[in-house]
């Protein structure tokens, strides 16, 4: 028993000597599909306000041992589809042209899709949208293959904008992560991984 | 945990308070939150035995945590268990931590001891795939134990995506008769100790190892310290634990140990437990679960082992309903045949 006590407070020093930018740092998505069900199911973004999220990630970066970086990449990701909280803002004036306050905003384009799949998509659906990204083997069934060209084919565009705007199965629905725009640059980008393949 | 009117109404002022600051505008800014999970039970006891088959509800848990980032670095968090519809009312964790240091944070007050994963991470109804505790984690180790002291926590990345969990806590400790089970060593805080008398404290903690991308897990637990209650014993209790998981594609399998070195005055006794459970997820609805577990005591007329089947079906991905047959080995009082089915409806909310 000694001899193990000796083990376990060996390793707490060295894991707290340890440099933390060693690691090749996971993005948010993968740490909720990874770590955050390791113990329970992964609940979706939209079940909880921002501020909510940013206390239980605070939990959690105690209770399971993350890393501030893995804590702040997957608050990140929590955030960004929670739920939206009420707001009081007075209604822009009828005619009145108001420009998106999202300043990621770009012009529906496959272009624009790629960098907004990049950031929400890769993780689970891999590159080239075969469903074999790094955070796919926590999923069952696996991620769509989206490069499949039979199965893309047999969806319609309202059939395909359901899934990612809504959710299906594990994924969360993207309608209350992204702009509208967003969205429909990415069905695009989606498409066209298919019509690659 | 049964508590005296006292404590109960401690408990119930501690989650009002909370409650007050969650809901308050100012203090909701804050990320103040209540939160928590909530189950009922069907049991069917002796199955398939005589005339004593037993059938019951229970509204094992309705347990509501408050918690929050207060300010800056400060974090605060409790939850107030309500067990067997409130017949048990109890504080599981109240504590404070703080944030403010890169991949390192101290907690203080009263917390789950960071102990093996069943403890510390997986007992709650909403997360425990099957409806009660496997054997080895009631009179072994003493789940769910909290207790009062300091708690460090952190991780840190070690490349690919793997990462070291480190745990370590000083607390006031189980304390007991020589001998005596081990379960009824909880709750050791001032009033049992009849004015503080306990100097000795426990020690303990867990190190873990994750390798996130393969869905691995293992780690390795230890707590040790005097638990005698006489001043003038010195008798030691180390509780030793290993676990490890494996995740992939929805299956799920897990395994733990834990042993128990209880000096006494007559003779020294070891007590071990554990369970292999496997899992399976389909269609991110239905899970098909099996596990045995078995505890290995002083004297063979206590042992026990028993093999489960369950299924869950997840209504939401936080709310489930769970169905159980357990098939019991027990060398003790009872007849071989006490095989029961439970049946769970459970949420987080």
């Amino acid at each position: 028993m000694r001899a193990l006590k000796r083990i376990v407070l060996a390793g707490a020093v060295l894991a707290i000597s340890l440099p933390a930018n060693l690691a090749a740092q996971r993005s948010g998505v993968e740490v909720w599909s990874q770590t955050c069900g390791n113990c329970h199911m992964n609940q979706p973004p939209d079940r909880y306000t921002a501020d909510h999220w940013a206390s239980i990630m605070t939990h959690m970066k105690i209770a399971a041992n993350l890393t501030d970086d893995e804590s702040e990449a997957a608050l990140e990701f929590l955030q960004a589809g929670a739920r939206k909280v009420a707001e009081a803002e007075p209604r822009p004036a009828e005619g009145v042209q108001v420009a998106s306050s999202d300043p990621t905003f770009l012009p529906i384009s496959a272009a624009n899709g790629a960098k907004i799949y990049k950031k929400q998509c890769i993780a689970c659906h891999g590159e080239k949208g075969k469903g074999d990204g790094p955070a796919a083997a926590a999923f069952n069934p696996r991620p769509s293959n989206l490069a499949d060209a039979e199965l893309m084919q047999g969806l319609t565009e309202e059939e395909l904008r359901e899934a990612v705007a809504e959710g299906k199965g594990a994924m969360p629905g993207f309608a209350s992560i992204l702009p509208p725009e967003d969205l429909e640059a990415v069905l695009k980008y989606i498409r066209a991984l298919s019509a690659e393949d | 945990m049964r508590t005296g009117v006292g404590s109960r109404a401690a408990c119930v002022s501690a989650l009002a308070a909370f409650a007050v600051l969650a809901f308050a505008g100012e203090a909701g800014a804050q990320g103040l939150m209540v939160t928590g999970y909530a189950d009922l039970e069907a049991q069917v006891q002796n199955v398939g035995g005589d005339n004593d088959t037993e059938f019951f509800f229970d509204n094992h848990h309705f347990n509501v945590i408050a918690m929050g980032n207060i300010i800056g670095d400060i974090f605060a968090a409790a939850e107030v268990e309500y067990e067997h519809a409130g017949e048990e009312i109890a504080l599981e964790y109240g504590y404070i931590g703080y944030t403010g240091l890169k991949n390192f944070r101290i907690m203080g007050g009263q917390f789950i001891v960071p102990f093996g994963r069943f403890n510390k991470d997986l007992h709650p109804t909403w997360i425990n795939k099957m409806v009660d505790r496997p054997h080895g984690f009631r009179n072994i180790f003493p789940q769910t134990y909290s207790d009062v002291g300091i708690w460090l926590s952190g991780g840190t990345a070690v490349g690919n995506g793997a990462r070291i969990a480190f745990d370590a806590f000083v607390v006031n400790g189980l304390m007991g008769e020589d001998g005596e089970d081990i379960r009824g060593f909880r709750g050791n805080d001032r009033e049992k100790q009849d004015g503080g008398r306990d100097n000795n404290k426990a020690f303990g903690g867990r190190l873990g190892l994750e390798l996130a991308p393969q869905g691995f897990d293992i780690g390795a637990s230890i707590y040790t310290g005097n638990y005698s209650d006489n001043p003038d014993e010195d008798l030691n209790l180390r509780l030793f634990g290993a676990d490890a998981a494996y995740r992939n594609s929805g299956l799920e399998i897990r395994a733990e140990v834990v042993t128990a070195d209880q000096e006494g005055t007559v003779e020294d006794l070891t007590k071990t437990g554990g369970y292999v459970q496997a899992a399976y997820l389909v269609d991110s609805k239905w899970e098909p679960v099996v596990r045995l577990s078995v505890r290995n005591m002083p004297g063979e007329s206590q042992d026990q082992n028993r093999l489960s089947f369950g299924l869950n079906y997840y209504i939401s991905p936080a709310a489930a309903v769970r169905l159980n047959y357990h098939i019991n080995n027990e060398d003790s009082d009872f007849e071989s045949d006490n095989n029961s089915i439970a049946a769970m409806l459970v949420t987080s909310f």
